[in-house]
């Protein structure tokens, strides 16, 4: 199963490569924002990890863009975000993102919402 | 009120102003070129009679015009002065709070990853003892909660990326405080008649805009498992899940 990870933070796309080692996805392209994620995106990739607050392109610009293309429309997508307003997690998860994870987070936590997507895949 | 405003009612109040004055210089009467010569002084005193009768109408209506425009300029500087007053307090204390929120989350990750690192060590300890050397299933249990505590080090490092929204936010509030700054002084450079009209280049601000979209000016790692639960909670809402 093939990940995209997007973060601006190279800190933060180590830790989620990392994250996702340790229970056991090992394939993972990264991508430092929204456009150089939709420039890697492709029929591959089979869930998306973004962060929100990127330069360029947020992460939910990148979800609205993926939901118009014929291949992103049902791929899981789980947001990796400090933003946790109420607001700000309704507009994500209108944009388009299936699952959302609040900074810090714990290795258990990203685990499960992965496979809360995996086992119930996104309409 | 805003910049271009406040130059206008500058601009205004000097012209004004001026009129003003060149009126009243009409009406003082010049000495005459020659003290000696009688028919110069009367000449001159005619002159002023005469520009008296043709100014004095006309005062009343200038100074109501000049105490308007001299009441508005007064209004621009008061709002300059809240602007000023804004930047010096709310801003400088949210600056001020921001920043010991990442003085307090760097302290705090910093001892998480020392006690990671401790226990570590006293595990790598614990692994060379000869009770767990002769019993291997001991062992690889206890390396097991080695690679944890290695990967809870990690997993601590996430306040890097807390951080560092955390300062770009400060580097944007100072941004903004340096651009009204700007704006004040720019005004009264106009208002000395500097010829200096450009803004000198607005480091602070310059680099906030690159930042602009890179951050969450309320990033935080504070309480993150009470926000966790309101994203749970809205996401199983919005799954239709509840």
């Amino acid at each position: 199963m093939k990940f995209l990870v997007v973060d601006d933070s190279a800190t933060m796309r180590r830790i989620v490569v990392n994250s996702l080692q340790r229970i056991g996805f090992t394939n993972c392209v990264e991508a430092g924002d929204g456009v150089e994620a939709l420039a890697k995106f492709d029929s591959s990739i089979a869930f998306v990890i973004t962060d929100w607050n990127m330069p360029n392109m947020s992460g939910t610009e990148l979800v609205q863009a993926l939901r118009q293309r014929d291949d992103g429309r049902t791929v899981p997508v789980l947001m990796v975000t400090a933003r946790s307003v109420r607001e700000d997690i309704i507009t994500a998860l209108e944009a388009g993102v299936n699952n959302y994870i609040v900074k810090p987070f714990t290795p258990q936590v990203l685990k499960e919402k992965i496979d809360s997507l995996i086992v119930a895949p996104a309409a | 009120m805003s910049k271009k405003r406040t130059s206008e009612l500058l601009y205004d109040t000097a012209s004004t102003l001026r009129l003003l004055d060149a009126e009243l210089g009409e009406l003082t009467p010049r000495r005459p070129a020659d003290s000696q010569n009688p028919a110069g002084a009367t000449a001159a005193a005619a002159a002023a009679i005469g520009n008296t009768d043709r100014v004095l109408p006309l005062l009343p209506a200038l100074f109501v015009r000049a105490m308007g425009e001299v009441h508005a300029m007064l209004a621009s500087l008061r709002s300059g002065r809240e602007h000023i007053r804004d930047a010096a307090t709310e801003r400088l204390a949210h600056t001020n709070e921001k920043l010991d929120e990442v003085s307090s989350a760097t302290g705090k990750a910093a001892l998480d990853i020392m006690d990671a690192l401790e226990r570590a060590i006293a595990k790598v300890d614990e692994l060379e003892t000869d009770d767990v050397i002769a019993d291997a299933d001991k062992g690889h249990a206890i390396r097991g909660h080695l690679r944890d505590d290695l990967f809870a080090i990690m997993s601590h490092m996430q306040f890097q990326d807390i951080t560092a929204q955390q300062i770009m936010h400060v580097q944007s509030l100072l941004g903004e405080m340096e651009g009204r700054l700007s704006d004040i002084a720019t005004l009264f450079d106009q208002q000395a008649g500097d010829e200096r009209t450009t803004t000198p280049a607005l480091v602070s601000a310059a680099r906030a805009a690159r930042h602009a979209h890179a951050f969450d000016p309320n990033a935080s790692l504070s309480d993150s498992g009470a926000r966790q639960a309101l994203a749970d909670s809205l996401v199983e809402r919005g799954t239709g899940g509840g």
